[in-house]
């Protein structure tokens, strides 16, 4: 049974690289290009894993790592927090985040780290 | 001396028998009188003279030889020497008649003076012949100095502006001058015999008490500052002192009292105090509001110095503002009156009395407001509304800035009517254009610190959005490396991906100086060891930049607590720096000096080197060593590295010689 991992990003070119590194080593993803998207669909289906951006078009992915955090029933979900943003590593931190990834990001690091939560 | 006068006596005063006996006891008699006296012949010269006379005279006059008197010199009263020819003693035997009471002033060869009163007389004998004369010289000078010294004083009490009074124990009047008339306004006649307290005041009657209390006990009462009343009734700030009097015996009979009229002194005193007072508000205030930058505290300082300055009851500043929107809001601040007295109104509308003010027409300064032609006549109030604080003086003056519009007014009341002068308005027109200056050049900053808050936003957003491309261009590239079979292909994507990562880093300090310039690079500090990322730094280094090879001779761990990812930031940037700006070398070295409160990194080349005064500028911003052309760069790493370094208190420096090489080196405190 194949781990699943969502993956929150509104860049399509980004997120379809993602989507490419991490199915290459025996994911199976699922990208989402907004909140609400994801939002549907954890409601329905927990992840093994999430990677999300912070700069999102309806919303704010530190809030949102936040929320999954502070639920019970989500919080044991490993989060990745993904961005460009220049303050992004406290604002993963404040937010709860299990790890931040800064863009531009390194793939063979990238990986490693996603890997690192199944090994 | 006996001889001298047994020799003298006229013969004829001898010849007589009967009068021998008689004669003797005369002879006695003139010799011991304390009155000088002395006779002459008929020709002038000194026949006898008594002990008293020589003691007058200062001298011993020779028999038969000295002329009319034994005086050495003889002077007029007013001092003018007198010749002895005509003195009264040469005039009596001249003209044999006698002189009573003639003034003269002789002069003793010990060159003192004395004045005599003379009084010569002929003698004649029974032929009505001039036979002689005798002289009786009589010494005035201690009357008469005593007369003068009188005099003196006299005319000293008379022309004194102070009030010279006297008074018995009893507090009765008994001489009054000139000067006390002219303070009290009692002549002479109306205030002898009065008691002295028609001039206390009644709340002040008891120190009259205290003041007799020390004159009977023969104390003295010096400068004692009181009031006292005019005959009109107005009172006086008087400067006293009462001595006690004396008669001749010693005993206090009275007492003399020294009253000189200080309102004028004090009012005086009073305006230097108050000037001083203002040239410091207005130092204060010239000080502190070019000193502040932000509104606010411009308009209270401002509304609070006006307002003491002007004595008004309550003063207020209010401003026109224009914000982002454009949109016109009215600041304002208060002095002597509660933020409730006004709010409860509103702000001042464009009624008659505020109209020239906010129109910028000149100041307003009115004794009654109430009576102002233009008060009164705007709905629905016709005047002040009820609860409005009470104003009867008022001053409003416009508040206009440098480009000619009124941006404010500043207003003044007080209950009381004429309260604000002339100077006033000065004073207030002069701190207002102060103020017009200080609220311009707090708009500019507030327009400086909005822009320069737009610029970091700007920055912020396109640094995101560059980096944005930047991962995918990095992303796929990184995966066609792997894919990629062609050497020559691998090759070329290599040197793209460098370039994306020269890319990556420009953004990344852009962005690092727009947040140092905010003030917002925040540092995460953590404790780690230093050896272990300089070691790291190092490996990795070793591996992309293979044309050198950086030295690092590891020693034992050296802990501090520092932002991890700055100071590696620190590292990445001399170590490349050293690499870069060495072309014609291949080896650069990094060492570590711990001491006991910090920790020295050293990093070491052999390239261009800096001329001293290319090192005096390397670390400021922008800055790039000329000859350096060929090298690629913004000036920005070396600014950023010295920031990162003084952040943690750190200090930089760097020792070079041009053609040699450079040696750059940082510390950091080790708690």
């Amino acid at each position: 049974m194949k781990k699943i991992i969502y993956v929150v990003e509104d860049n399509i070119d980004i997120s379809e690289l993602i989507q490419y590194l991490l199915s290459e080593i025996g994911f199976e993803v699922f990208t989402f290009g907004n909140l609400t998207d994801f939002q549907q669909y954890m409601a329905i289906n927990q992840p093994d894993l999430i990677v999300m951006d912070i700069m999102l078009p309806d919303g704010n992915g530190q809030q949102m790592c936040q929320e999954i955090k502070l639920n019970e029933v989500t919080k044991h979900i490993p989060l990745l927090l993904m961005s460009a943003h220049a303050n992004g590593s406290s604002l993963a931190k404040e937010g709860f985040a299990d790890e931040f990834i800064t863009k531009p990001f390194d793939i063979d690091n990238f990986t490693a780290r996603v890997q690192a939560y199944f090994s | 001396m006996r001889e001298a006068v047994q020799n003298s006596i006229p013969s004829r005063l001898y010849k007589d028998p009967k009068n021998q006996q008689i004669n003797l006891h005369f002879e006695e008699l003139v010799n011991a009188s304390p009155v000088a006296i002395y006779t002459c012949d008929a020709n002038g010269y000194i026949a006898y003279y008594n002990p008293a006379a020589v003691t007058l005279w200062g001298r011993e006059p020779k028999i038969g030889v000295d002329l009319w008197c034994g005086s050495w010199k003889i002077y007029y009263p007013d001092g003018k020497p007198m010749p002895l020819d005509s003195c009264p003693m040469a005039r009596t035997l001249k003209e044999g008649k006698a002189f009573e009471a003639g003034e003269i002033t002789i002069e003793r060869p010990d060159h003192t003076f004395r004045n005599l009163l003379v009084f010569p007389k002929p003698i004649f004998d029974d032929r009505n012949k001039i036979i002689g004369a005798h002289n009786t010289l009589v010494d005035v000078t201690d009357q008469k100095y005593g007369e003068e010294k009188q005099a003196i004083l006299s005319a000293i009490v008379e022309s004194s502006d102070d009030a010279i009074i006297s008074k018995t124990l009893e507090g009765i009047i008994t001489s009054w001058n000139a000067g006390a008339e002219k303070i009290f306004g009692y002549t002479e006649k109306e205030i002898i015999g009065k008691h002295i307290s028609t001039l206390i005041p009644l709340s002040l009657r008891a120190e009259e008490d205290v003041i007799i209390g020390n004159i009977r006990s023969g104390r003295k009462v010096d400068h004692f500052q009181t009031v006292r009343v005019h005959k009109s009734g107005r009172e006086l700030q008087i400067s006293l002192t009462v001595s006690p009097v004396k008669d001749g015996s010693g005993n206090i009979i009275g007492a003399s009292k020294i009253a000189r009229d200080v309102s004028e002194s004090l009012a005086a005193e009073k305006k230097i105090r108050q000037s001083a007072e203002r040239l410091q508000i207005l130092n204060n205030i010239g000080k502190v509001i070019s000193e502040k930058l932000d509104v606010q505290s411009i308009l209270q300082h401002v509304t609070d110095a006006t307002t003491q300055i002007t004595g008004a009851a309550f003063g207020a500043f209010f401003y026109n503002k224009i914000d982002e929107r454009g949109e016109s809001y009215t600041l304002f601040t208060l002095s002597g009156a509660p933020r409730e007295a006004f709010e409860k109104f509103g702000m001042p509308r464009n009624t008659a009395v505020f109209e020239p003010t906010f129109s910028g027409k000149g100041v307003m300064r009115v004794a009654d407001i109430r009576l102002d032609p233009r008060y009164g006549h705007n709905k629905p109030n016709h005047g002040m509304p009820e609860g409005h604080l009470p104003v009867v003086s008022y001053l409003a003056i416009p508040v206009i800035s440098s480009s000619g519009t009124v941006i404010g007014g500043l207003f003044f009341g007080h209950p009381e009517a004429g309260v604000f002068t002339e100077e006033h308005e000065d004073l207030v027109s002069s701190i207002s254009s102060q103020a017009a200056i200080a609220l311009d050049n707090s708009k500019l900053f507030e327009d400086v610190k909005a822009l320069s808050a737009k610029k970091d936003e700007f920055i912020a957003l396109a640094s995101h959005e560059l980096k944005t491309p930047l991962t995918s261009i990095k992303g796929y590239l990184q995966v066609l490396q792997r894919t990629e079979r062609d050497h020559m292909g691998k090759v070329f994507i290599t040197k793209t991906l460098n370039q994306v990562e020269k890319l990556n880093d420009l953004v990344t300090d852009l962005l690092d100086i727009s947040r140092i310039e905010a003030g917002k690079l925040a540092l995460e500090k953590v404790t780690f060891n230093l050896v272990d990322l300089v070691l790291e730094v190092v490996e990795n280094l070793n591996y992309t930049h293979q044309s050198h090879h950086i030295l690092f001779d590891s020693g034992n761990a050296v802990m501090i607590h520092a932002d991890r990812q700055r100071i590696e930031q620190v590292l990445i940037n001399l170590l490349t720096n050293a690499v870069k700006y060495s072309p014609h070398a291949n080896q650069v070295w990094v060492n570590l000096q711990p001491s006991e409160n910090n920790v020295t990194v050293k990093v070491k080349d052999q390239g261009i080197g800096l001329t001293t005064e290319q090192q005096k500028h390397i670390f400021t911003r922008f800055y790039r060593a000329e000859g350096a052309f060929n090298i690629a760069g913004l000036g920005l790493g070396l600014y950023l590295t010295r920031e990162i370094v003084e952040r943690h208190q750190g200090c930089i420096g760097v020792s070079s010689e041009a053609g040699k090489g450079s040696e750059f080196y940082f510390t950091i405190p080790l708690n």
